[in-house]
């Protein structure tokens, strides 16, 4: 069926924007948008007012501004439907599988098998910052991690309210070479609430004997995670499910570099909606399926832009690197308001962006696309790929900022502003961001108005 | 031409009137800002223009800056106070590259390239521990007014070593020194030794450039600036109107639109 709708010219909207252009698309467009496809049942609908975000309590998403297309709303109302969606997967029968700690690699071996579902827990850290309540942080807080810790936390409160997703029937957790305070999450779920299967990181490999080692080290993990989902669903994994499994990850891996380049070059997209879609990457906001759907109409919808010389931030906006996701997102959206746009990201995810090998063993080749996770080595290696990118689209500065509370920033963020000081020879900004609150609060808004004014001084 | 630069500080509101053809201050105030920011700083502007003798329509353009810059409405434009702070005090002392600015709710040291553009900055970190506001409340807990401090903590002779400046552990360590019977002097130089150390812990995350000046309210406490000079190793001078350089830059930031 060809419906007639044409997004109208990009740029950013409000929120009040956002819901009176969802009344302009023709029902029976929203109609075709269904999670688990090919599943057309009507309560697997995804796409609803904007305003329906709000009412069930993502009330912080009414400070932002978002793109206004289409496939911006699509990628949206799939977002928030999450925990629906995990919640559907149980009833109809489906494995829901939590993976914690690695953000990337044990997700694709799960959604290889045949009806399992994987989903990041640590990816509830999200919720406090869209649904502005701290319900899961103060439950977190009550079980023994409170401000001193990151907010990742969220993922124990969630754990403990059993209402944000359904009980696991699988908890793999990955510990070792891995964030600290995510590793007290994971414990602290293994003493309370679930049994865990523990999956071990190494760190970096510095040579190729260690990469080889390392490599073999995981393969042996993973082959006990292979184990545990076979006695789970009764299904023996094969080599061609494996590979399989990878192809469809990086489908989506490549779809979203596309969106990057697009995004951070031609400003064809906010940086909003890229966290967004460069998160996806880690767990396809538990499903895989649909989330390539979302994210290929995205990048059709970027090069249409393109094509049409149509852009969301000016071209002669302040270009700006940014470093570790805001914890904030109204930070995002302030720092286009003010004339900013961002240019390269490092979102401490680069595990789940690179591409996995496909001409290698399949476990082989996702245990390497482990090795380059963003914190499991040193700063300067976890840099290479951003440092790049800046140079290349000739950022001229770079915003590091924190998450408060949480261990690797605290001790990172200044020797990563450091680094990139002597590197590019750009000005730095480094701060730590707090939960969100009615409004950013004044000293980060100082921080950023400055830097950007020094910025604009330096042209 | 005149312009006018108003600087909504979270303790003071100041407002400097600013000829640019005499180059030359003809009006400020300083009022405490209060709880109502946008009523104060209408008000402080006001009676800062009546004092001068000028009417809103006398002024070219007027320049707000500082925490609640936006909360001045009838500005014609907004600059924050780092900017203000910076093209306020290179005015007054051409050859400074390294500006410390401790204030009621922040502390930031600037760091300017040599023709006096902002290169760089540092502010303190979301608690008090490092600001004005720290010795203030230290102040109330000793029944000191803030405005002896400073000649307090020149009779010191031997100042104590505080070991937290969290505001509520310092508090808590500080009554403990008193009932111990340490000598009120000791107690304040000890602070003012502690807070220095602080403010040059977060200086030296730039690279402290000399000449080295040293502005915000709390730059009119003496001591205070003789322990900023002993943390610091340099010499370090203070500001010509310590209160007034945001005010005073955001003023001198409407002459050049």
């Amino acid at each position: 069926m060809v419906i007639d709708y044409q997004d109208p010219p990009a740029r950013r909207v409000t929120f009040d924007e956002w819901d009176d252009l969802f009344a302009r698309i023709p029902d029976e467009l929203i109609e075709q948008f269904h999670y688990f496809p090919p599943n057309q049942e009507p309560w697997s609908k995804y796409l609803f007012p904007p305003q329906t975000f709000a009412i069930y309590g993502a009330r912080h998403l009414r400070r932002l501004k978002f793109d206004n297309s289409l496939a911006a709303l699509r990628l949206w109302g799939f977002v928030q439907n999450e925990g629906e969606r995990l919640f559907r997967a149980r009833q109809i029968r489906r494995k829901v599988v939590a993976v914690m700690g690695d953000l990337g690699p044990l997700a694709v071996i799960v959604n290889s098998f045949p009806g399992c579902v994987a989903f990041y827990p640590d990816c509830w850290w999200w919720t406090p910052f869209a649904m502005e309540s701290k319900v899961l942080l103060n439950k977190a807080e009550e079980l023994g991690m409170g401000e001193a810790s990151c907010f990742s936390r969220a993922a124990l409160g969630a754990f403990a309210k059993h209402s944000y997703f359904p009980d696991p029937d699988l908890v793999i957790a990955a510990t070792g070479a891995s964030c600290d305070d995510y590793s007290a999450v994971e414990s602290l779920v293994a003493g309370r609430y679930s049994d865990v299967l523990w999956v071990e990181t190494p760190r970096r490999p510095v040579n190729e004997d260690e990469a080889d080692r390392f490599e073999q080290l995981l393969v042996a993990e993973y082959q006990q995670v292979l184990k545990a989902l076979a006695d789970l669903t009764g299904t023996e994994m094969t080599e061609a499910l494996l590979s399989d499994g990878i192809r469809r990850a990086n489908r989506i891996r490549q779809a979203t570099e596309q969106l990057k380049t697009l995004a951070y070059q031609d400003g064809v997209l906010p940086a909003l909606e890229m966290m967004v879609v460069e998160f996806g990457c880690l767990h396809y906001y538990s499903d895989l399926t649909e989330w390539t759907g979302v994210v290929e109409h995205l990048l059709q919808t970027a090069q249409k832009r393109k094509e049409r010389g149509e852009r969301v931030v000016p071209e002669d906006a302040l270009r700006l690197g940014w470093i570790t996701p805001p914890a904030d997102p109204l930070l995002l959206t302030y720092v286009e308001d003010r004339g900013a746009r961002l240019v390269s990201t490092e979102y401490v995810i680069n595990q789940a962006l690179v591409l996995i090998e496909e001409t290698l063993p399949p476990l082989r080749a996702i245990a390497r696309s482990l090795l380059a996770a963003s914190l499991i080595g040193s700063s300067r290696s976890r840099l290479a790929g951003f440092l790049r990118e800046a140079v290349e689209r000739e950022a001229e500065g770079v915003v590091v900022s924190g998450l408060l509370g949480g261990s690797h920033c605290a001790m990172e963020s200044r020797l990563i502003a450091d680094y990139i000081k002597s590197r590019l020879s750009i000005p730095v900004l480094e701060f730590d961001v707090a939960p969100p609150n009615k409004a950013i609060d004044r000293q980060t808004r100082t921080r950023i108005d400055a830097f950007l004014e020094l910025l604009r001084s330096r042209r | 031409m005149l312009s006018a630069g108003i600087d909504v500080g979270s303790v003071n509101t100041k407002v400097v009137i600013y000829d640019s053809e005499r180059d030359e201050m003809v009006a400020t105030r300083v009022a405490p800002t209060g709880m109502k920011p946008r009523e104060q700083a209408e008000k402080v502007f006001q009676e800062c223009c009546a004092g001068a003798g000028l009417g809103a329509g006398d002024l070219g353009m007027i320049v707000a800056t500082g925490y609640a810059r936006q909360s001045a409405g009838f500005a014609h434009r907004t600059v924050t106070e780092i900017t203000a702070t910076a093209t306020g005090i290179r005015r007054w002392h051409p050859g400074c590259r390294t500006i410390i600015d401790i204030g009621g709710q922040d502390s930031k040291v600037i760091l300017l390239t040599p023709a006096g553009a902002v290169q760089e900055f540092v502010m303190n970190d979301r608690c008090a521990a490092g600001t004005g506001s720290f010795l203030e409340f230290i102040a109330r807990a000793l029944g000191v007014p803030i405005e002896k401090f400073g000649e307090l903590s020149q009779c010191s002779q031997q100042p104590v070593l505080l070991s937290s400046l969290c505001v509520v552990m310092a508090e808590s360590e500080i009554l403990s020194l008193v009932a111990a019977d340490v000598r009120q002097e000791d107690i304040i130089a000890g602070l003012h030794q502690a807070l220095a150390t602080r403010v040059v812990n977060m200086a030296r995350r730039l690279t402290v450039i000399p000449d080295v000046v040293f502005t915000g309210g709390t730059a009119l406490n003496e001591g205070m600036l003789v322990a900023l000079k002993r943390a610091l190793g340099v010499e370090v001078s203070r500001a010509q109107f310590p209160l007034l350089g945001a005010a005073f830059g955001a003023a001198l930031a409407g002459t050049a639109v």
